[in-house]
């Protein structure tokens, strides 16, 4: 498949903050795939770097046949951005927002309004066409800020924390609307820190964390490859060593093995522990799931909210 | 560079200037009030310089217009700010319109609107105050444009510079009403002390003043304009060479409002 978008040993530095450290993905026609990572791993600053708002220290970047990094305003026809940040006229109506950027992108009017009035359709706006943007809820003007980065129909679509604060009206929507750009041949790079969103997109991953991808691939193969459940326990002071028996990781006062059955093996583990137990203090099952492939990976639990400094972001 | 882009961006700028008025309605209502205010003062100044029939409408009305004009520098700023507020100036840049199609849908209005109230305060100085115009109604234009020109450079200039909408207002109000003072605006060039004159050289407005008073006062052609406007357009230069230099579109700014 000839990748719409292709980026090859990406590097970006912001002073000491390494941002980006050789990062490598690529996104196919129809494709979508989901940025995976907690706050501050990189995404945001891949996402500006392939639409020309930030510059690379190193690297490549194609979209279609456009060298992105050389010519941005050329790769830039193909691309509809939806920042992290929402992003609307709230003086202006939602009929009158994505106007605008339909015009910019050089539609006629005539197309344009047709194209305005298919997205709305497709995020739930319609009804809202002739409300100021500023009189919105949150989770309509979250619809209108990504409807603003599909009206001019683009080749490759970058979506950077689509349903950050969303309700679940919102997300439901916005996750529909994702599924039937990429029915249509529209490709999506969908930058996200919540897992249950890349399983109900059925994504592609790729999982970026401090700058780097740790591991990419379907969720499926993903979860059969790193993803085997894990029991945690937490303890008061520093967790006892286990037997051999088990395959445990320590980290401060908690010791997580991976285990096959979590239940049955959780009682095992538990019957081993002697005087130890007293010092329990929490008992944690990890389904086999995005979330303990990342921990399998990483050593750490997922937390979408740690901070590492993503200056991009901020 | 796409002009159709540049046309959708300055026509976005335009119907925001509808819906909000007020501040272009304040650029034009207070020059008039100062100008009724200070015209008896200007009279009598400029008849101790020897033009024993001036009104005083001959210094008001352009020292204010020119006064008022060096604010809508801020109004320019505010448009760029006002993006960053609104969390869509990444949008636009991130968009197919370019840096130069923005700058142009940005830049063009502001230079409709430094016009427009150049034209409104004079016409209206004409109407209310008694304000004759002795000279080419051409040469004014051309000063009229040249510190339009300067003025929109400048507050470019400014906005490049300031991190912060405060600071925008700030540095306008501060060069303004400076501009305005030592450029022979606010009080005519010759009640001023010789040091403040040798200083004006250096100011837009003292040059725009040179010109109007020419054209008003002094029968002055184009020929009698050609020197101001020319140090007008130098001006023009050099506040753009200071903007381009500076302004960085993907620097961040704060919008306080």
């Amino acid at each position: 498949m000839i990748p719409i978008l292709d980026v090859r040993d990406l590097f970006k530095s912001y002073g000491q903050v390494v941002a980006l450290d050789g990062v490598s993905l690529a996104v196919g026609e129809g494709e979508i795939v989901a940025l995976l990572g907690p706050n501050g791993a990189g995404k945001t600053t891949l996402v500006s770097i392939v639409c020309g708002l930030r510059q690379a220290d190193a690297g490549s970047v194609r979209v279609l046949d456009v060298d992105a990094l050389a010519h941005p305003e050329r790769a830039r026809r193909h691309i509809g951005l939806a920042p992290q940040e929402l992003g609307v006229y709230p003086v202006d109506t939602v009929s009158q927002n994505l106007m605008f950027f339909a015009e910019i992108a050089g539609l006629r009017q005539r197309d344009a309004l047709r194209q305005v009035e298919s997205i709305a359709e497709a995020l739930r706006l319609s009804e809202l066409m002739d409300r100021k943007a500023g009189q919105l809820s949150g989770g309509q003007k979250r619809r209108l800020h990504t409807a603003m980065a599909l009206v001019n129909n683009p080749r490759l679509v970058l979506l950077d924390e689509a349903t950050a604060g969303a309700d679940v009206e919102t997300r439901a929507a916005l996750i529909e609307a994702v599924k039937d750009l990429a029915e249509r041949g529209s490709s999506v790079l969908y930058s996200t820190h919540y897992l249950e969103e890349v399983e109900a997109l059925g994504a592609r991953v790729v999982i970026i964390d401090h700058g780097s991808v740790i591991a990419e691939g379907s969720v499926p193969d993903l979860i059969a490859n790193s993803g085997s459940a894990v029991v945690e326990l937490v303890f008061d002071g520093p967790p006892p060593k286990l037997g051999e028996q088990f395959t445990a990781r320590y980290n401060g006062t908690a010791v997580r093995v991976a285990v096959d059955e979590p239940g049955r093996d959780a009682a095992r583990i538990l019957s081993s522990l002697g005087t130890d137990s007293e010092r329990l203090v929490d008992l944690d099952f990890i389904r086999p799931s995005l979330e303990s492939v990342f921990l399998s990976l990483t050593g750490r639990r997922y937390n979408p909210d740690e901070e590492v400094a993503d200056v991009a972001a901020s | 560079m796409s002009l159709r882009r540049s046309w959708v961006i300055f026509r976005h700028e335009m119907k925001g200037l509808r819906d909000d008025p007020g501040s272009i309605i304040f650029l034009i209502v207070m020059p008039l009030l100062m100008m009724g205010l200070m015209k008896p003062l200007f009279g009598l100044s400029l008849q101790a310089d020897g033009f024993m029939g001036a009104n005083g409408a001959e210094q008001a009305v352009p020292g204010m217009a020119a006064m008022f004009v060096t604010f809508t520098g801020a109004y320019l700023g505010f448009t760029f700010f006002r993006e960053h507020g609104w969390h869509t100036w990444d949008r636009v840049r991130a968009s197919q319109a370019t840096t130069g199609d923005i700058m142009v849908g940005k830049l063009v209005p502001t230079l409709l609107i430094a016009v427009a109230q150049f034209a409104a305060l004079f016409a209206l100085g004409v109407l209310v105050f008694d304000l004759v115009i002795t000279g080419s109604l051409v040469a004014l234009s051309m000063i009229v444009l040249g510190f339009s020109l300067s003025m929109i450079s400048f507050g470019m200039a400014i906005t490049a510079l300031a991190r912060t909408s405060l600071q925008l207002n700030t540095y306008i109000n501060l060069t303004g009403v400076t501009f305005a003072g030592v450029g022979g605006a606010l009080v005519p060039i010759s009640v001023l002390p010789d040091w403040v004159q040798s200083v004006a050289n250096f100011i837009p407005t003292y040059w725009a003043m040179e010109g109007f008073l020419d054209t008003i006062l002094n029968e002055g052609g184009v020929a009698a304009v050609m020197a101001p406007t020319a140090i007008l357009l130098g001006f023009t230069a050099v506040f753009t060479l200071i903007a381009s230099l500076r302004f960085r579109t993907a620097e961040t700014k704060v919008y306080v409002g």
